[in-house]
């Protein structure tokens, strides 16, 4: 394998993982835009605790698992004053949260402050792909549970989970404490393909990316995030390769440009994302036959 | 006859709108009870009361002899007081047949398979979309389908809301009897319709809500010999 095609896959393992951070609470109903922060807590705790020179020094099959437990705990007590909002003022509070975080850690001289922190420790797509392919079968799984049925149940209408005996609030705290744990799992592992992090990589725009890649996946399925995390990983790659190949500017250097463009026109022309039940029915079954209109 | 719902004096209030007054009502075993009313009756505030969604803050409401005042709302489900909320509200990102599983939620541990099934045959339709999201059913459909997931939650009383809503007149028909026939098996029914005639014609009593108090109660015969009762609410001449 090619050292360019070893590095998209690690970018597409990280961007799974990721996705999978922000689709789960996303299943719940919870539009979460506070990935960077999340990334941030991960990628650092692990950093201090593995690096040789600067941090602790110690085995990186401790500190990763460390790290995401962290940000999970982070996001558990972040979750009581976040799950007071609801849609785009929940929006606004993790955006709020992901800046909070950045400035914390741009401050932090232990850390490194605004000029980073190098990781000591390397690890191949040997510790990546089994972890990306562990979080994409927990997804699944995840989904498939009564815990799932009820973040869906709760996705789809709150009240009326209630009243079927949903402990709603447990659920919701659950789908997000989840869903921070993920993304310090993301973060953890980053620092050790780069050997090298800083705050400026999780910006607002990283955020807004990982958030694209679930809502243009789908929320419905779980296929949503893994679809939607390769889209954006191997569209940008591809229009660069047709741009070398046909000498087409706007494929090439304006890639991204082209990109936006297709990002505008799947968000017209298939709002609930790629992936959407009706979808995969048609992939995996025969047709149904069509509705009329009779009480039985 | 013994009460199975007995509905003391009740009334709730939102702010300073006093929307439920003062009201009492009982449902024997076994029996089709309808409330009634115009448009902002209370009728929906009443039920979400007993439901226990919204609070009511005088009198009692006494389910199978006990005080259930107090009681969550899904307490209330467990017990056996399901509602069937207006304008269906079904879960519609999700499949049919996980619809039906969230209504026997509170159930915890219980295979409801065969129970499932039991509902699959009484309504093929909703059989052959059992994997198909309920978005696609239409609103016959996700009607019958909101009320066999409130029977999968194993009620004693089941209470519709404005369930003729939005259906045309034969679905109406349809649903009525469907009412009848779940009523048969051994259910209570707590009606709550706009449309008088066809509750009329299917319940054992009826109350007829105004402004939030009752202002008359009894079996449909009585309630369409008031003359004055008829004109106002029940579409007589």
């Amino acid at each position: 394998m090619s050292a360019y095609m070893t590095g998209i896959i690690i970018i597409l393992c990280l961007n799974i993982i990721i996705a999978y951070s922000v689709f789960l609470p996303a299943a719940a109903g919870q539009l979460n835009l506070g990935a960077a922060g999340f990334m941030i807590i991960g990628a650092y705790t692990d950093a201090y605790l593995s690096s040789a020179d600067e941090g602790l020094g110690l085995p990186i099959l401790l500190t990763i698992p460390i790290a995401a437990l962290f940000t999970g705990l982070v996001g558990f007590l972040m979750s009581f004053p976040i799950l007071r909002t609801k849609g785009v003022y929940m929006i606004l509070a993790t955006f709020a949260f992901a800046e909070i975080v950045a400035g914390i850690v741009l401050n932090m001289e232990i850390v490194g402050g605004a000029s980073g922190f190098p990781v000591t420790t390397h690890a191949e797509l040997e510790v990546l792909l089994p972890i990306t392919v562990g979080v994409i079968v927990f997804g699944f799984y995840l989904i498939s549970t009564r815990f799932g049925l009820s973040m869906r149940s709760i996705h789809d209408d709150e009240n009326v989970s209630l009243l079927f005996g949903v402990n709603t609030h447990l659920v919701k705290v659950g789908a997000f404490t989840i869903g921070a744990f993920l993304g310090g799992l993301a973060g953890a592992l980053y620092g050790h393909q780069f050997d090298y992090i800083e705050v400026q990589n999780w910006g607002i725009l990283f955020s807004i990316y990982v958030l694209l890649y679930v809502l243009i996946g789908g929320t419905q399925t779980p296929w949503g995030p893994l679809v939607g995390a390769m889209f954006f990983t191997f569209i940008p790659e591809i229009l660069r390769a047709l741009g070398d190949a046909t000498g087409i500017e706007l494929l090439g250097e304006l890639r991204f440009a082209a990109f936006g463009v297709i990002i505008v026109g799947m968000m017209v022309l298939r709002p609930e994302g790629i992936m959407t039940r009706t979808f995969l029915e048609l992939l995996f079954r025969k047709p149904m036959p069509k509705s009329d209109i009779s009480l039985g | 006859m013994t009460m199975l719902l007995n509905i003391e004096e009740i009334d709730v209030r939102y702010g300073r709108n006093h929307a439920v007054k003062d009201v009492s009502l009982n449902i024997a075993d076994g029996e089709i009870v309808t409330v009634l009313g115009a448009n902002g009756a209370g009728k929906s505030s009443l039920l979400k009361a007993i439901q226990g969604t919204v609070k009511s803050t005088n009198g009692s409401i006494i389910f199978k002899g006990e005080n259930i005042n107090r009681w969550s709302a899904p307490k209330r489900v467990q017990s056996g007081l399901v509602m069937v909320p207006e304008g269906r509200q079904i879960f519609i990102s999700m499949t049919v047949e996980e619809n039906l599983l969230m209504g026997a939620y509170s159930r915890k541990n219980v295979d409801v398979t065969n129970e499932i099934e039991t509902i699959f045959e009484r309504f093929p339709n909703l059989k052959e979309r059992r994997n198909m999201s309920a978005a696609v059913l239409s609103g016959g459909e996700q009607q019958m389908l909101a009320i066999s997931r409130a029977l999968l939650a194993r009620p004693t009383v089941i209470m519709l809301d404005e369930p003729s809503l939005g259906l045309s007149p034969i679905l109406v028909k349809q649903l009525f009897e469907l009412i009848k026939e779940i009523n048969s098996e051994g259910l209570s029914i707590l009606l709550v319709e706009q449309n008088t005639h066809m509750a009329l014609q299917y319940a054992d009593r009826g109350y007829v809500l105004e402004l939030g108090n009752i202002v008359a109660s009894g079996t449909p015969a009585d309630l369409l010999a008031d003359e004055k009762l008829a004109k106002a609410y029940l579409g007589g001449d």
